[in-house]
């Protein structure tokens, strides 16, 4: 188990590096800098554009650049942002939880929804039901997410006036973010209940929205994992041993399925941090990715790549925690390495 | 049974409380479009900042609500300028208070060294703040500024000079722009005391209507009214900036009553906004242009002939129809219609495919040649489908035998090829800063301009940049247009463009939004603005 992770982690390490090669150079290749952006359709003289361009320390040789973003890095220190001027790192954290307290909720409600759907569906195999569950998270995988958070306003917030069209919460709670994850927050600020039920209705349709893509995929996962499972000779074997129905599927299948749902899970969440773009702007919602594709067309340099050695250092310790994982719930794992 | 009722009733407690805790207050929310870079004005060049600032800070002059005309502000009047242009003195208010926050309580009023402050803090290398937070100051320095300003004298408390180093006539309208506005020297000297100097541009002290109270990043903007305002107390308690980033959302939001104002409603909801009964669109023409620079440093465009011929290639009035759905007029001079100086005696080039062909012959191109059109790559006013219209042209300049590729950049690498002149045909457009002609001419039409790199038809003419800097160097309105009307003819007869569209801006609110006027320039300010109930 400790060579098995051991190289794991060797591995990433690499990766993470071969990242911040990446980051720091693919933007600077591209034409056009933060100066020329800024200024729009103006123009200034080329000898105040070097100045300008010297203040924010983009004068410097490339290598030089580099190898003082991966010094100060370390350290802790990403850079400031052109655009806002402020650290990368505060900005990052900042919309962090937004994009967590999202991604929590939306993954929850794919989980929750799309794993019980997918079993029964295996289980019920050629039925109305699993043909149901099929057409309808093929649905969900074809969704154009732009389009389904519209049509979701339109029904719940505009037609039925049971949701709000979008934000965080109420414009009428004037709350100052202590954690960033609003659920906290409201009782954390002694708001209570009310702020509470609006934070959550808050979070229903972007939930519903952000948590489609990731519920198709748990779903149609679960249901081809368990119906593999299902044909194995040990579970013919359990049934035989008189097992009842809810114990063969609850406990001998659905472990041994959970592996590649693991997998799908972990990579959900991964695209969770970084894909949320859509689901962020039509619901006003202040989180990263939003911020992090503004940054790339502002030519914003220490964000987009402070960005994405933030993401990638993330993804890489969820990529170890799922390997982990694997290695608990399959104990053969454990004993290939 | 007890606890149950117990619990429903402190719940009940705990609503009403709060309702009747916020319903006392009187909030104005606006749906804005994106989150401010900066809370200084003096750092940004976007539209979005520009509009979060100007609730919390004011200016010497500025520009009367609604109009390009200016007028004085923190200036008790408008200043006093000397015979030869270089001198312009202002008498400042000694009534105006800064602004009282959590985070810094003023001492004083406003006086001339803030003044100072401000404008030293962009021009000056060794000023404290200089560098702080960037030091780039885009706007003041493609405004010239820079060079322009040759020093600034505070003459007492509340007088200051402004010494120039050459005549400028658009030098009163520049100080009513954005990052003119005033910055308070005691909270730049508080914040060198306690260490904090790049707080100066997130947590503001200003001297405007509302007084800045927090940011929630890519969210909310809280401001609260200052009572002592100078000009008068807002009757709103609260202006909140609701950021909603898109547009059928934000119309959305103002149906249900999120919001009461919708900035840069989308054009294709215009018409379902007009008829709801609760809302309305306000429209104005904008203050811009959207053009076809053909760049004379490459031929055939070197040739006036070719230049005229396109002109009269392009059906103009079909690209208002396909894409600006109506919302725009034909251009035919490059200052748009709503300007001083316009020259309406001028006759636009007619759409005439045939008078194109001859002219094509004359220039001693009978069967067209082959070109490059480059379209633009994002949105905006001047022109909002950059790829559609570029097909367009293509297809009418197919018609006389011109053969052009569409080239697409994206906007950064748009931006640095077309400033080095690397294309041929360019879709561009302009948006006004300050009202005044010269900055449409001068700033994309003039000899300096082709050196800077704006003026992407890279067209010098040194009988049209002589009218443009005799009307600099006057400050008599009678002389400045008649130069500005003769330069407009010189461009006319030399076609280094074809002036495509002035497209109009749009605004939505509630209808309960009353004495709300459209500016020209863009930007939405609520000052004088009520709520009717």
């Amino acid at each position: 188990m400790f060579r098995y992770l051991s190289q794991r982690i060797v591995v990433l390490l690499i990766a993470f590096f071969g990242i911040t090669i990446i980051a720091f150079s693919l933007i600077r290749l591209a034409p056009g800098d933060p100066i020329t952006l800024l200024l729009g359709e103006r123009s200034v003289s080329e000898e105040l554009r070097k100045e300008m361009t010297a203040n924010l320390g983009f004068d410097k040789p490339l290598i030089t650049q580099y190898f003082l973003f991966i010094y100060q890095g370390l350290q802790g220190d990403l850079g400031t942002s052109v655009i806002t001027k402020r650290p990368v790192v505060d900005e990052f954290f900042q919309r962090l939880p937004a994009t967590l307290e999202l991604g929590i909720i939306a993954l929850l409600f794919a989980i929750t929804v799309g794993m019980p759907f997918g079993i029964c569906a295996a289980v019920k195999r050629n039925s109305f039901f699993d043909y149901f569950t099929s057409f309808t998270s093929l649905a969900g995988y074809s969704m154009p997410i732009f389009w389904w958070g519209l049509v979701l306003i339109i029904i719940f917030s505009v037609h039925i006036h049971i949701l709000p069209v979008s934000g965080r919460m109420n414009l009428m709670y004037d709350i100052e973010p202590i954690t960033g994850f609003m659920l906290i927050d409201v009782w954390l600020r002694g708001e209570g209940m009310p702020a509470f039920i609006d934070v959550l209705k808050h979070l229903i349709l972007p939930g519903i929205v952000m948590g489609t893509l990731p519920l198709a995929v748990i779903t149609r996962m679960t249901r081809s994992s368990m119906l593999e499972i299902l044909k194995e000779d040990y579970i013919r074997t359990a049934h035989a041993k008189g097992l009842t129905n809810m114990r063969v599927i609850g406990i001998h299948a659905l472990r041994n399925a959970l592996i590649p749902v693991i997998t799908v899970i972990g990579l959900a969440f991964g695209s969770i941090i970084t894909g949320a773009i859509l689901t962020e702007t039509i619901f006003s919602w202040p989180g990263i990715g939003r911020w992090l594709v503004l940054s790339v067309t502002q030519r914003d340099y220490p964000v987009i790549q402070g960005g994405i050695v933030i993401i990638a250092s993330m993804i890489i310790m969820i990529n170890i925690l799922v390997d982990t994982t694997y290695a608990i719930v399959n104990p053969k794992m454990r004993k290939q390495t | 049974m007890k606890i149950k009722l117990l619990l429903s009733a402190s719940f009940i407690v705990c609503i009403s409380s709060f309702i009747s805790l916020h319903a006392k207050d009187k909030t104005f929310i606006y749906c804005s479009e994106g989150s401010p870079s900066s809370f200084n004005p003096q750092l940004a060049t976007d539209g979005t900042t520009f509009n979060a600032t100007i609730p919390v800070y004011d200016k010497l002059v500025d520009f009367k609500v609604g109009t390009t005309l200016v007028e004085p502000s923190l200036a008790k009047e408008k200043p006093k300028i000397s015979v030869d242009g270089l001198t312009y003195t202002f008498y400042l208010r000694n009534d105006v208070h800064w602004h009282t926050t959590k985070y810094f309580k003023p001492t004083r009023n406003f006086n001339a060294d803030d003044v100072l402050f401000t404008f030293d803090r962009q021009r000056k290398k060794d000023h404290p703040y200089h560098l702080v937070n960037g030091g780039t100051y885009e706007y003041f320095n493609s405004m010239g500024m820079g060079e322009l300003i040759k020093d600034i004298i505070k003459v007492d408390d509340y007088t200051v000079k402004f010494i120039l180093t050459k005549p400028e006539a658009p030098f009163l309208a520049n100080l009513a722009m954005d990052f003119a506005s005033i910055l308070s020297k005691e909270y730049g000297d508080y914040l060198i005391k306690i260490g904090k100097k790049e707080h100066i541009d997130t947590e503001p002290i200003g001297t405007g209507p509302f007084i800045f109270k927090r940011y929630t990043k890519d969210t909310i903007i809280r401001y609260e009214v200052n009572k002592d305002y100078f000009e008068g107390r807002s009757p709103f308690d609260q202006l909140v900036f609701s950021i909603t980033p898109d547009a059928s959302v934000r119309y959305q939001k103002l149906k249900v009553g999120e919001c009461h104002f919708a900035a840069y409603p989308s054009p294709t909801d215009l018409n379902a906004i007009k008829k709801d009964k609760n809302l309305r669109v306000m429209e104005q023409e904008g203050l811009n242009v959207g053009y076809l620079a053909m760049n004379v440093d490459k031929k055939p465009f070197d040739n006036r002939l070719i230049r005229q011929a396109i002109n009269h290639a392009l059906d103009k009035k079909s690209y208002i129809t396909a894409i600006y759905l109506g919302n725009a007029r034909v251009a035919k001079n490059p200052i748009p219609p709503s300007m001083w100086s316009y020259n309406d005696e001028i006759k636009d080039y007619e759409y005439n495919p045939e008078r194109a062909k001859k002219l094509l012959k004359e220039a001693g191109y009978p069967k067209g040649f082959e070109t490059k059109l480059w379209v633009l790559p994002v949105s905006r006013p001047y022109n909002p489908q950059g790829k559609k219209m570029g097909e367009m042209m293509q297809s009418d300049l197919a018609k006389i035998g011109i053969k052009a590729t569409l080239v697409q950049y994206d906007w950064p690498t748009y931006l640095e090829k077309s400033k080095n002149g690397e294309h041929e045909l360019l879709q561009m457009g302009w948006t006004g800063d300050n009202g005044d002609p010269d900055n449409f001419l001068y700033t994309n039409l003039s000899c300096d301009a082709k050196t800077g790199g704006a003026n992407r038809a890279r067209w010098c003419n040194t009988q049209f940049d002589e009218k443009l800097i005799a009307a600099k160097k006057t400050d008599k309105l009678d002389k400045r247009i008649v130069e500005y009307k003769e330069a407009q003819k010189i461009f006319h007869d030399e076609a280094p463009w074809v002036t495509l569209a002035h497209s109009k801006v749009s605004v939505a609110m509630s209808n309960k939004v009353v004495g709300y006027k459209i500016d020209p320039f863009g930007r939405d300010r609520f000052y004088g603005v009520d709520l009717q109930e």
